[in-house]
C-alpha cells in the first residue's frame, strides 16, 4: 500500500482497512497481519501501526487475542456504520470542493446526472 | 554476557599491539639480518660487531617513542577516535592500553636485541671464552650480580620510557585542544614538559647525586650501592610518569572533544 | 529520556547550538532534519558524551552522557571503524564493551545484509561500509541508538535494507532511535516525532502524525515550509 506522506498515516491504514471490509475483501474472523508484519512489509514505524490497531480496536473493527493475532471483529450494524460514514466523507470533500468553485447544489446534481448517464452510454457503446 | 574492566582493558591492549605490529617486525627482522650478517662477517674482528648491535640497540629503544605519536594520532587520522570515545571505558584504560603496548614494544624490542648480541657474542669470542674476557677485565661476572644489576639497570630504561610515552601523550592531548597549529602546541607542550618536570623533580635528582658522591665513586664500589641507586632512578622516574600520565588522562576525560 | 537545557555549542566563530530545549522522548523513533551545519552531529555527539556544551546541560535518563555511554549505540556519519579490521574483527571489538551485543541478531543480519565476516574494513565500497555500520550498531540491544544521516551518499536498494532493518529489529516502547538526516522523504513512515533545526535552533517540532493532521503536509512540505517561513 502506498502512503499519502500529507495525511496522517495510521488514519491511512485504518481507512484502508475500512474500505477492504466494505468491499468485503475481509470478513468478520479473519486474521489480519500481526503490527510488527504490517510495519515490516508496508515499511512504517511499528509504533504508528500500534496506533492504527488501537484506534481499530476501539472502533470495534478488530479484536486482538492474546497469543493468536489480530481479527476482524464487527457487527453487521457497525459495518453500515462505517460504510455510511465513507460515503458521507466523500460527498463532504465533493461538496467542499465543489463549492469552492463556484456551484450550487442544484448545479451540482445536474451534473451527477449528467456524467451518470454518459458513463451508462458509454457502458453501453463499449458492449456493442 | 557480562563484560569485565579487564576484559575490556585487554581487548584495548590487543588493538594497540595488532597496531605496533610492523614496528615489531621491523626490529625482529633488522636483528635476525644483522646477526646473522655479523655471525658470517666480524669472525675475525669481533669488536667490530658492537657498533651495528648498538644501532639495533637504539632502534629498538627509540621506536616506541615514535610510535607513541603514531598510536594516539592515527586514531584522529582516521576518524577512530569517534568509536574510541563512545566507547564506556574512561582515559586511563584508553591511554593504560597504549602505554602498556609501547612498553611491551620497547621489552620486545630491546630483549630481542640484547639476546641477539649475547648469543653472537657467544658464537662469536673464541677460547677461552666471552665471561672468561670480561673477568679478565676486572668485571663481575657472577649470574646474580649480572641479573640483579641488569635488571635494575633495565627496569630504568623501561621506566624512563614510560616517562617519555607519558610526556607524548599529554602533549599530544593538549595539541589536539586547539584546532590549528596542532603539532606545533604538541612539540612545545613536550619541549614545556620536559623541561618543567625534570625541574621539579630536580631535587630528588640532587639527592641521588650526593649519595652517589659519597658511596659510588672510584674508591668506594660496592654492588649493593649501586643497585640502590638504580632502584631509586627506577622510583623516580615512575613517579615522574605517573605523574604526567594521570594529567593526561585528565585532559582525555574532561577536556577531549571532537 | 533525553532531555537537552538550554544548550549552547559553538566551535570557534561557528555556532551549533544555540540556546537549545529539547526532549526526546523514551520508546520512539525521532527524526532529526535539517540542512548541513544545522546542528543535527553536534546534537548527536553531546548526547554521546563526544562534545561538552558550552552552557547549559544535557541528561540521558537523568544522568550525564559521560556515565551513559554503555546504553547508547553511535553510528557516526563518518567511517569510523579501525581500516585494518575485518567485520569479525571489528564485531569482537565492538563486541568486549557492551552487555548488550546480541550475537544472534549479528549472524542473523550479517546473512541479512549480505555482509561477510571475512570482508576488510578499507577494502569494501561504500554501501557495505554503511551495512557495516549498521550492522554493529544495530547489533545491540542499546536503550538509545543515535544515527547521524545512515543513509547519506548510498544507493536506493541499499538505503531500503538499512530501514528496513532498522523497522525489523525495532523494539516498540522499549528504544529510542534518533535519526538525523536530510533525505526526509526516505524516513516519512519511519519516525514517530520530528525536530527540525537550522542554524542551531529548532524551527518546529512534535509528532509527525499530529503536524500531519494540523497541517495537511507531508514532513518533507513542512520542513520547506519551516525554513521559508525563517528567512
Amino acid at each position: 500500500m502506498e502512503f499519502n506522506a500529507s495525511q496522517p498515516i495510521y488514519k491511512q491504514i485504518v481507512d484502508d482497512f475500512k474500505k477492504r471490509l466494505i468491499r468485503g475483501e475481509l470478513k468478520e474472523g479473519d486474521k489480519i497481519p500481526s503490527q510488527r508484519e504490517y510495519a515490516e512489509k508496508a515499511r512504517i514505524n511499528p509504533n504508528t501501526v500500534q496506533r492504527a490497531y488501537r484506534e481499530m480496536e476501539n472502533m470495534n473493527m478488530v479484536e486482538t487475542l492474546r497469543g493468536q493475532g489480530t481479527f476482524i471483529s464487527i457487527s453487521e450494524d457497525k459495518l453500515e456504520d462505517i460504510k455510511m460514514e465513507m460515503a458521507v466523507n466523500l460527498v463532504d470533500n465533493f461538496i467542499k470542493e465543489m463549492e469552492s468553485l463556484g456551484y450550487s447544489a442544484e448545479a451540482m446534481l445536474e451534473i451527477l446526472r449528467e456524467e451518470q448517464s454518459r458513463r451508462k452510454e458509454a457502458v453501453i457503446s463499449d458492449r456493442v | 554476557m557480562q563484560t569485565s574492566g579487564w576484559k575490556k582493558f585487554f581487548k584495548l591492549y590487543t588493538k594497540e599491539m595488532w597496531e605496533l605490529r610492523p614496528e615489531i617486525f621491523i626490529v625482529l627482522a633488522a636483528t635476525l639480518v644483522i646477526d646473522i650478517l655479523l655471525y658470517f662477517k666480524a669472525q675475525e674482528f669481533p669488536a667490530l660487531a658492537v657498533a651495528p648491535l648498538m644501532m639495533i640497540l637504539g632502534l629498538a629503544a627509540f621506536l616506541p617513542f615514535i610510535s607513541s605519536f603514531k598510536l594516539l594520532g592515527r586514531e584522529w587520522n582516521f576518524n577512530t577516535v569517534y568509536l574510541l570515545l563512545s566507547l564506556p571505558v574512561r582515559g586511563g584504560s584508553i591511554l593504560g592500553s597504549k602505554l602498556l603496548a609501547l612498553l611491551s614494544q620497547y621489552i620486545i624490542g630491546t630483549v630481542v636485541v640484547s639476546a641477539g648480541g649475547v648469543i653472537l657474542a657467544f658464537l662469536l669470542f673464541p677460547e677461552p671464552g666471552l665471561l672468561e674476557t670480561l673477568r679478565t677485565l676486572g668485571i663481575d661476572t657472577r649470574i646474580q650480580t649480572m641479573l640483579s644489576s641488569g635488571l635494575l639497570f633495565f627496569l630504568m630504561t623501561l621506566a624512563g620510557m614510560a616517562y617519555v610515552i607519558c610526556i607524548s601523550f599529554f602533549s599530544q592531548l593538549l595539541g589536539r585542544l586547539v584546532k590549528r597549529f596542532s603539532s606545533l602546541v604538541t612539540a612545545v607542550v613536550f619541549v614545556a614538559t620536559f623541561w618543567l618536570m625534570g625541574k621539579a623533580m630536580n631535587p630528588l635528582w640532587q639527592q641521588l647525586e650526593n649519595y652517589n658522591q659519597v658511596h659510588l665513586n672510584q674508591y668506594n664500589f660496592s654492588l649493593a650501592a649501586l643497585n640502590q641507586v638504580l632502584g631509586i632512578s627506577t622510583l623516580i622516574m615512575m613517579a615522574g610518569a605517573a605523574i604526567v600520565f594521570i594529567a593526561a588522562v585528565l585532559v582525555y576525560n574532561h577536556k577531549i572533544e571532537l | 529520556m533525553i532531555e537537552f537545557k538550554e544548550v549552547s555549542k559553538s566551535f570557534g566563530s561557528t555556532v551549533a547550538l544555540d540556546n537549545v530545549s529539547i526532549l526526546f522522548p523514551k520508546g520512539k523513533i525521532i527524526g532529526l532534519f535539517g540542512p548541513n551545519g544545522a546542528g543535527k552531529s553536534t546534537s548527536m555527539k553531546l548526547i554521546m558524551g563526544l562534545n561538552r556544551c558550552d552552557q547549559g546541560e544535557v541528561w540521558v535518563d537523568g544522568q550525564s552522557p559521560q556515565n551513559k555511554k554503555q546504553d547508547v549505540a553511535y553510528l557516526p556519519e563518518i567511517d569510523y571503524l579501525y581500516p585494518w579490521m575485518n567485520i569479525a574483527q571489528a564485531a569482537d571489538f565492538i563486541r568486549t564493551f557492551y552487555a548488550d551485543w546480541d550475537e544472534a541478531k549479528y549472524r542473523e543480519l550479517v546473512q541479512y545484509l549480505n555482509l561477510r565476516e571475512d570482508m576488510k574494513i578499507s577494502k569494501i565500497s561504500k554501501g557495505q561500509r554503511a551495512k557495516t555500520k549498521l550492522l554493529l550498531t544495530v547489533s545491540r540491544r542499546a536503550p538509545y541508538l543515535l544515527m547521524d544521516e545512515p543513509l547519506s551518499g548510498i544507493d536506493i536498494l541499499t538505503r531500503e535494507e538499512i530501514i528496513n532493518t532498522l523497522i525489523k529489529d525495532y523494539r516498540e516502547g522499549e528504544q529510542t532511535i534518533i535519526i538525523s538526516t536530510h533525505e526526509i522523504a526516505e524516513v516519512e513512515s519511519l519516525v514517530d516525532e520530528v525536530i527540525f533545526l537550522d542554524r542551531g535552533q529548532i524551527r518546529l517540532g512534535g509528532n509527525a502524525e499530529d503536524l500531519r493532521v494540523e497541517r495537511n503536509m507531508s514532513l518533507v512540505e513542512l520542513m520547506k515550509e519551516a525554513f521559508r517561513n525563517a528567512d
